[in-house]
């Protein structure tokens, strides 16, 4: 079992016991008031889990307040919807967004007070220690080395890097050189199936994962007539390769593992919409389903689908099948002592949010990675290797499903 | 669209149409034929079969002829009894057969069958027998279809039509060209009630193209089950292949024009080289084929992995999608309950779809028409998994698929 190459499992334990210790030591208790933050009510906020007390067990690493700038309120409002405000380790000093409408309303929906009118201005403010980045996906390289640049941790929305392998690795340089924390918000990784299938895969539950498979399908709402699609800063999103944007599924292996895809051969089927006609999108894209089988650091194999003009029930979701049992809605498998399967507690206050209640527990990881000194769940390592196999399946796919070998990115 | 291919659907169609045209030109009543004068013997608790009041639809008889049948072959599963031919209205049961004298007498009993014969061999040479069922060892299957071909006599096999041989695939399709004989795979997932209502659903236009589809036969076997000569003892996963493939093959008649298939070497003893015939490493097989739709299929098999297991599969094309359910753009969908079954015959393993198959057979020779999965859909189910395992020993290189048209 090549358990010890990138294993943040050990590290996660590490953190859960250290976070007991902390809190034992500075004889804090889970009542304590934070800041006056009001809970926000969870409206439109699909995926929220049945999960009664989010809170429970949760014990406060510390009393210092993390200060915050959140950059972008476009189409998901993802500026504001990961709960940074609402975080009693964190202050949000400034917020962003390049459209004066959009800046005015998540300063309103954080109670924030100060607004920058870009992130190249937000992150000259000293005082901010952290930044998140919820911008086009195609800026997500050059904003985040701006951050890093003027020495603030960096959390991103995916995909770390759009389509560039260069742009991936000039982030990766400047993160190893900086010392600061990175953080990709990949929600699968905190979904409740894939958090079980990692607790379960480090617990030794599945042996060697023989074979997994994850998919994000979202296309046009059925019966939909002139579909565009999400709407995207310079219209980014329209006509994307599908595997540019590879995460939600590829956490399913990745996320679960710590292991990498070594090899891929992708298909793709050119799609009958207009918008992937050819000249009518800026990246030559022909695919809206793109279909990859890749070979695993462990020598299995993994199937990750993206597919965006086949109607149907959207989803972003996966399956294991490993040596020693299998993970479909549920473990089956030779294993029967299995570890706590449960996602980590939030701080009062803090939603689980959307996709799969997984929000919540992203910003709650990136805040404690700071306040801990401690890698991240989904650190720049973890984000290269699901994110470029997706870049390198389209690569693959438009030459015909040739195999192809795959960077791999270790610190 | 091009559903001019291997169009299977075109024909289940007309066979529809027919039977209901027969049976107001035969003057039959539908609900009043006794169909053989056997009583219906009540459905005991079989796994799999569906909640569907499949009384909706009334068996129509399309003649009052008796086909007479062998019956070969009564090992582990015992499959040449469980199609329920002994309980078809048109069919007598002639003679059976199987290599071991215990398990001939055994099948003789269920099949209530008078005659027996030591072998295959034997048994085709009855002059009386008009078809045979094939349940003998997978390798055997080409070269004892071959032989019931020769004799002049109908044939119906149990999967695959051929155990990772392509020249006896070769020889067999050859075989049945020439004799003018029927020719019937028995490939289960194709009654699967899901698989049914997709192949409506496709033929009727509501996936319009299908982009991608993904079939799986999960099967975890630590030990062998017990088989003839013991050939199913480390067999590569992709030779068996057909209860996955047929998801894509059995839905459009398509086929597969080119595949990429990975492999991992299995902990299982009996899957490493050394310990079985075929000297194949791989309990886990996972295929990835170009369709001739221009489509990509994810084709799964495994021996070696825990968990979840079965038959199954899901497809997604232009026009929607099969997750379970349609959803999709066609608002009219196509009648999708499975066809009647005969009095007396039973749903069976498989999800319902063993009396299916057994009736399906029956039914093409009676109207002299393909049946629904004739040699070239069989064979285009069963070689991809082939040339799927060849491309899996060498580390997923890229190879094209011999294409069956008939």
């Amino acid at each position: 079992m090549n358990k010890e190459k990138n294993n943040q499992l050990s590290s996660r334990r590490k953190f859960i016991s250290m976070a007991g210790a902390g809190a034992a030591a500075m004889a804090m208790t889970p009542g304590i008031a934070f800041a006056g933050v009001n809970q926000p009510s969870l409206d439109g906020v699909q995926d929220v889990p049945e999960q009664q007390d989010l809170s429970k067990g949760w014990v406060p690493v510390s009393d210092r307040k993390v200060r915050v700038g959140l950059v972008g309120y476009g189409a998901s409002r993802f500026g504001a919807s990961f709960g940074f405000q609402n975080h009693p380790n964190v202050e949000v000093v400034a917020v962003s967004d390049l459209f004066p409408d959009r800046c005015a309303e998540l300063a309103r929906v954080t109670n924030c007070k100060k607004t920058y009118p870009s992130l190249e201005e937000l992150v000259k403010d000293k005082n901010i220690e952290a930044v998140f980045v919820a911008t086009d996906a195609p800026s997500h390289p050059r904003h985040c080395i701006e951050v890093l640049k003027h020495g603030k941790h960096v959390a991103t929305a995916v995909p770390v890097t759009y389509g560039s392998i260069e742009d991936g690795e000039r982030l990766l340089e400047e993160v190893k050189k900086s010392g600061l924390k990175f953080m990709m918000f990949e929600t699968s990784c905190f979904r409740e199936d894939l958090y079980a299938m990692r607790k379960i895969y480090m617990a030794g539950g599945f042996g060697r994962l023989v074979y997994s498979e994850g998919e994000y399908y979202h296309g046009a709402p059925l019966g939909a007539t002139n579909y565009t699609g999400t709407p995207s800063y310079k219209d980014w999103r329209k006509g994307g390769p599908p595997q540019w944007y590879p995460t939600h599924s590829n956490a399913y292996y990745i996320g679960v593992t710590d292991g990498t895809f070594t090899e891929v051969t992708c298909f793709g089927v050119p799609s009958d919409r207009e918008i992937y006609k050819p000249g009518n999108n800026v990246y030559n894209n022909k695919f809206s389903t793109e279909i990859a089988l890749f070979r695993t650091s462990e020598e299995g194999m993994s199937r990750m689908a993206r597919s965006g003009d086949t109607p149907g029930t959207p989803s972003e979701t996966g399956r294991v099948r490993g040596t020693r049992g299998s993970y479909y809605g549920k473990y089956e498998g030779l294993e029967k002592n299995l570890p706590d399967l449960n996602r980590p507690p939030l701080p009062p206050g803090v939603p689980a949010g959307g996709h799969g209640g997984s929000h919540g527990p992203l910003m709650n990881e990136f805040v404690l990675s700071i306040l801990e000194d401690r890698k991240p769940l989904v650190d720049i390592i973890m984000a290269m290797n699901m994110t470029i196999p997706g870049i390198v399946a389209h690569s693959s796919a438009m030459k015909d499903g040739e195999l192809m070998k795959i960077p791999q990115y270790k610190l | 669209m091009k559903k001019n291919m291997n169009n299977d659907l075109s024909g289940r169609r007309n066979f529809l149409k027919l039977s209901v045209l027969g049976a107001a030109a035969l003057g039959m009543n539908q609900f009043g034929c006794k169909g053989g004068g056997k009583t219906a013997p009540e459905i005991q608790g079989l796994e799999n079969v569906p909640e569907n009041p499949e009384a909706v639809k009334t068996w129509v008889p399309l003649s009052d002829r008796k086909i007479r049948m062998g019956l070969v072959g009564y090992g582990v599963c015992k499959f040449s009894a469980a199609f329920g031919f002994q309980n078809h209205p048109n069919v007598e049961v002639v003679a059976v057969s199987d290599l071991f004298p215990d398990r001939c007498a055994e099948l003789a009993k269920v099949t209530r069958c008078n005659k027996t014969y030591p072998s295959l061999e034997e048994l085709v040479k009855d002059k009386s027998i008009e078809a045979v069922m094939i349940s003998t060892d997978a390798p055997g299957h080409p070269r004892h279809c071959i032989e019931a071909l020769r004799h002049g006599k109908h044939v119906a096999v149990n999967v695959p039509a051929t155990f990772g041989s392509v020249e006896e695939a070769e020889e067999l399709f050859e075989e049945v060209k020439k004799s003018g004989l029927k020719y019937m795979m028995f490939e289960t997932s194709c009654f699967h009630e899901d698989l049914y209502a997709m192949r409506q659903i496709y033929n009727a236009g509501g996936f319009g193209k299908v982009v991608y589809s993904e079939g799986e036969y999960y099967h975890y076997a630590s030990v062998p089950i017990d088989s003839y000569k013991g050939w199913r003892i480390g067999g590569p996963p992709q030779w068996y292949p057909t209860h996955s493939n047929a998801y894509y093959n059995g839905v459009t008649g398509g086929s597969f024009t080119e595949v990429s298939c990975l492999g991992i070497p299995s902990i299982i003893p009996m899957l490493k080289p050394e310990n079985n015939v075929y000297r194949n490493p791989f309990g886990t097989e996972i295929a990835l084929f170009r369709t001739s739709e221009g489509g990509m299929s994810r084709m799964a098999v495994s021996w070696d992995t825990p968990g979840d297991s079965g038959e199954k599969g899901r497809i997604r094309g232009q026009r929607g999608s099969f997750y379970g359910k349609y959803e999709g753009l066609e608002k009219n969908l196509p009648d999708l309950i499975r066809p009647p079954l005969p009095p007396g015959v039973e749903a069976g393993g498989h999800g319902g779809s063993h009396g299916r198959l057994g009736d399906e057979f029956i039914a093409s020779i009676l109207q002299d028409r393909k049946p629904l999965i004739d040699i070239a859909t069989a064979l285009n189910m069963t070689v991809p998994g082939i040339i799927a395992h060849q491309s899996a020993l060498k580390n997923g290189e890229w190879m094209k698929i011999p294409q069956y048209s008939f």
